[in-house]
């Protein structure tokens, strides 16, 4: 049998080299996010815990009720809670437009409406693109996010609506 | 979801009649039950009867400021207690089946206890209110006795 000369070695590694290199983006897998704005920031919540979105419905408000929580929508004939993400990450609120929007979220059982300025996009990211959340956030807010990625060119920050919930239940405390 | 009235007994009725008005702009309702009497607010406080404020009790802001128009004589474990508010709406017979239990994370708060379900109500969530709980909190009173 004729011996590979050291090139026909080399070229046969790249090959190979390549050939793991592209199974190995295709395998890479990819998660949708819906990204949002609060003020002129964008934030995102990843896609599966994201099961409608719905326009500015009117909200009847709770008596008692955080601020937080500015009240109660009527989706379809169910009552359903909304949380006001500005006020509840401490940023200045903007007011409610016609491109603001509730978006349904779900996690651990417990179902709320998210109020958000404005729905940017729904996209499908890879989740080597999540990364972790900015050392330079104040401590109660870092624990809110999960990571941080970019899309279009802009900083998303991703928030966690597990640790949301979590802060919202000590708030009833 | 059904939701679960603090007095359920065993056998929840297939409906449950209930008075709907305002407070402070907010629809509320009460079960019809517990409602003894109603009055023009003008008459009771004529006739001096102590009232406490709805809206005023569960933390609503009259906006603008603005006497109640309408007195309720509401009965809440084994105690009787004239309440204020602003307009009688309706009284209506719902299916059980169309109470809701307050959402969460409303649910985990302790100040809308008070309130303990809802229903949609011609596109509207009214809020159902607790009078035995109603009667838990301090009030101001208006009247003289």
């Amino acid at each position: 049998m004729e011996e590979k000369s050291r090139s026909d070695l080399i070229v046969e590694e790249l090959k190979r080299r390549k050939g793991q290199g592209s199974s190995a983006a295709l395998e890479e897998e990819k998660s949708k996010f819906v990204i949002f704005t609060l003020g002129e920031a964008l934030y995102a919540f990843p896609g599966v815990e994201v099961k409608e979105i719905l326009p500015a419905l009117e909200i009847f408000p709770v008596p008692g009720a955080p601020k937080t929580v500015p009240g109660v929508i009527n989706n379809r004939g169910d009552i359903e809670a909304v949380i006001d993400l500005q006020a509840f990450l401490g940023l200045p609120r903007s007011k409610t437009s016609v491109g603001s929007r509730i978006l349904m979220t779900e996690k651990g059982g417990v179902r709320s409406g998210m109020l958000v300025d404005t729905l940017v996009d729904v996209v499908d990211l890879p989740q080597s693109s999540i990364k972790p959340p900015l050392a330079t956030l104040d401590d109660a807010t870092r624990e809110l996010v999960a990571g941080e990625t970019v899309c279009q060119g802009r900083s998303v920050v991703v928030l966690d609506l597990s640790r949301i919930i979590e802060t919202l239940g000590t708030h009833a405390r | 979801m059904r939701a679960e009235h603090p007095q359920a007994e065993d056998t929840v009725p297939a409906e449950l009649p209930l008075l709907l008005f305002h407070a402070a702009g907010v629809a509320l309702g009460v079960e019809a039950a517990a409602v003894e009497s109603i009055v023009d607010a003008e008459q009771a406080r004529r006739d001096g009867i102590a009232c406490r404020d709805l809206a005023e009790l569960i933390g609503l802001a009259r906006t603008p400021a603005r006497a109640p128009q309408k007195s309720l004589l509401l009965r809440g474990r084994g105690e009787r207690c004239w309440f204020g508010i602003d307009s009688l709406d309706e009284i209506v017979t719902i299916p059980t089946a169309e109470l809701q239990p307050l959402p969460e994370p409303l649910a985990q708060f302790k100040a809308p206890r008070v309130f303990w379900g809802g229903i949609v109500r011609e596109n509207r969530v009214v809020l159902l209110v607790d009078v035995d709980r109603l009667q838990e909190p301090a009030a101001t009173a208006i009247g003289t006795r």
